[in-house]
């Protein structure tokens, strides 16, 4: 559908953004532009609806030279989201999902019909979100707007520019689902570009790893997650950690630094203040020597101040995660006693990080998001 | 030696002239009218223009800015050479004078238009027209009118100074007021110049606040509702400025 023959972009300024790029891009599947920032993703992208002309090399949508084609024409038939969204801040929701079959000059009643259809699509009530501006919708709505507003006029080709950048993980997990559904009744060809390399795995059919404006390798995501082809390859998809957590596995990866860690020489007072100036409930001790003292709560300390004892009086040193022995089973089951971070040390005694339930809850969704994806694909 | 109060004098003016107030309102409307019409034919198109020559919108806007700085008074003064005196003249230098804000407007409101909208609107396929008439200006116009406000209330303001040079409208009678040591005459064209200047700032305010896109999503939702007879009131009744977004994203 999109072919790409050693395509170069170099921008006046000399920047060489894309280098020689090959891809060639089949009709109905979700091919994932993947890369560290500044890797030449936007520009790959721009070049397919001409936003960007190639300085060298041919690209062609359906055996055709785009060069050759007018350029508003053919925008009109790619869907486009931009990085950010780039509503229309002074049109309604309505508005700007009609805006492409608008420039077609569909009859109104199609357009209308049409907007109601992907609004539903997306789960929008059309009654309650009709006529609401950008301005008016919480963040995710405005990302899915975005997306549908590509989608209008049934493009054959869309061009996705970070569509779920900037979101919550549990929102992006649901609108990465609703995308692929979406696809599952629609098979268009879509680009999509992302820096998040579980967002790649979960969408992509194929999957592009660039840097520097070339190719790294280009392969389904078993192929990168089975055969990376190289060293940055490899760190770029991560050793696959998430894949072998069970419950006997270590903590190592839910392991965070504390937020706040007092020296066991401070008295109540200071200890209160640093506690209250970051809004904390408890906070970690360390001696002179470096070593662990032990968990302090705010109230313990206020009562402390009170009745003029050391601070050392209030240190709670029983519950603890070892970092050497201690499984995620352990983590969890305080973690289930109760929700305040739980401190970790070493065998020598040292401060390590804390445990907290956030963190918990955000492995475990990165986990089960990664294990759909694996299963789907099998 | 019962000397008639102020208020009584104004009142016997105003009863026996306001066939000539009246006219030289009309002729203040028109002289400044024109000087308005004349800045916006002018300056709004040069204004886009100079978003698309970056290179040289500082020298335009400084070059209005000069007309600005100098006194009103001296450039009609300066103005009698090249075009001689009466209104032809007074209209040019009110002109010149209210270049500024109307220009300068124009300019900082459609090159302040978020870049990712114009980029996301040439993705789209809308032509460079399009993105101006659909996009850039409809986003700019509150700028843009705040800059009309200003230039209306200064053509208006100025326009008094006119009759210095030969012109007519209000200023007549606050110069001719101000010869004869009559305040009830200067106050008799000075009221409805203020008035003027009033009604022309709050139409104007009035005008950018019918046109925000908040109210203009409300009266088609209205409309909808009136049409299909479906219930929107979840979307429409409420206060508008409740309906900002719960999550501060940008
Ligand atoms: N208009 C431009 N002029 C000059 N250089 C540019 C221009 N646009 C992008 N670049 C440069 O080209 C390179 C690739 O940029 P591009 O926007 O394609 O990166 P990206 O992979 O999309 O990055 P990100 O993940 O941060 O969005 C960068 O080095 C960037 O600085
Ligand atoms: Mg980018």
């Amino acid at each position: 559908m999109v072919d790409f023959e050693s395509v170069t972009k170099q921008y006046p300024d000399g920047t060489v953004a894309v280098d020689k790029l090959n891809l060639t891009i089949e009709k109905g599947k979700i091919v994932v532009l993947i890369g560290p920032s500044g890797c030449g993703k936007t520009t790959t992208l721009k070049m397919v609806n001409r936003l960007e002309e190639p300085s060298r090399g041919v690209i062609r949508m359906g055996g055709q030279n785009i060069l050759k084609m007018n350029p508003v024409d053919l925008r009109r038939n790619i869907g486009y989201v931009i990085q950010d969204t780039g509503l229309m801040p002074h049109l309604t929701v309505t508005e700007n999902i009609a805006t492409v079959p608008n420039l077609l000059r569909w009859k109104k009643e199609r357009v209308k019909a049409r907007v109601e259809e992907l609004l539903h699509m997306a789960g929008l009530d059309p009654k309650l979100y009709r006529y609401r501006l950008p301005a008016q919708m919480s963040g995710g709505q405005r990302q899915r707007i975005g997306v549908l507003r590509a989608l209008a006029a049934e493009p054959e080709v869309v061009l996705m520019d970070e569509p779920f950048g900037a979101l919550d993980p549990i929102t992006r997990d649901r609108l990465q689902g609703e995308l692929k559904e979406i696809q599952n009744t629609l098979q268009r060809t879509i680009i999509f570009v992302t820096h998040d390399i579980d967002e790649a795995l979960k969408l992509g059919d194929q999957i592009v790893l660039m840097r520097d404006g070339r190719v790294e390798q280009i392969g389904s995501p078993e192929d990168l997650q089975q055969n990376p082809a190289n060293a940055f390859v490899e760190s770029f998809i991560g050793e696959d950690r998430l894949a072998q957590i069970t419950p006997e596995a270590g903590i190592d990866a839910l392991v965070e630094d504390a937020p706040l860690i007092l020296k066991a020489s401070s008295g109540p007072e200071k200890a209160l203040e640093r506690m209250e100036r970051v809004g904390r409930e408890t906070a970690q001790v360390v001696g002179e020597d470096g070593l662990w003292k032990g968990m302090v709560w705010l109230n313990d300390i206020k009562n402390a101040e009170r009745y003029g004892k050391p601070i050392a009086s209030t240190y709670r040193t029983k519950r603890k995660l070892r970092i050497e022995d201690a499984r995620i089973r352990e983590a969890a089951t305080l973690l289930a006693a109760s929700s305040e971070p739980i401190p970790v040390v070493d065998a020598s005694g040292r401060l390590r990080g804390i445990v907290t339930d956030a963190g918990f809850a955000r492995m475990t969704i990165a986990r089960l998001t990664r294990g759909r994806h694996q299963k789907e694909s099998a | 030696m019962n000397r008639p109060g102020f208020f009584e004098l104004l009142w016997t003016y105003v009863s026996r002239q306001y066939p000539r107030i009246i006219n030289a309102t009309i002729q203040h409307i028109q002289i400044s009218g024109t000087a308005l019409l004349l800045t916006l034919v002018f300056c709004i198109p040069l204004g886009i223009y100079i978003t698309r020559k970056e290179k040289i919108a500082p020298y335009v806007i400084a070059a209005a800015n000069v007309f600005q700085t100098i006194p009103s008074l001296a450039l009609l003064g300066f103005l009698i050479f090249i075009l001689g005196i009466g209104n032809k003249n007074a209209i040019t230098a009110l002109f010149l004078y209210a270049m500024l804000p109307v220009l300068q407007n124009t300019y900082l409101g459609i090159r302040n238009v978020e870049k990712s909208v114009i980029q996301a609107a040439r993705g789209m396929g809308m032509t460079d027209m399009q993105i101006l008439f659909k996009v850039e200006m409809p986003l700019a116009t509150p700028v843009i009118i705040g800059g009309i406000r200003v230039a209306s209330v200064w053509i208006i303001g100025t326009a008094a100074l006119a009759a210095a040079i030969g012109g007519g409208g209000l200023g007549q009678l606050i110069f001719s007021g101000l010869a004869s040591i009559r305040n009830e005459v200067i106050v008799a064209g000075a009221v409805p110049a203020t008035l003027l200047a009033l009604f022309a700032d709050g139409g104007l305010k009035a005008l950018a606040s019918y046109l925000e896109p908040q109210r203009r999503a409300h009266r088609l939702a209205r409309k909808a509702r009136r049409i299909e007879g479906v219930d929107l009131s979840a979307d429409t009744d409420d206060d508008p400025s409740e309906k900002e977004p719960p999550d501060g994203e940008t």
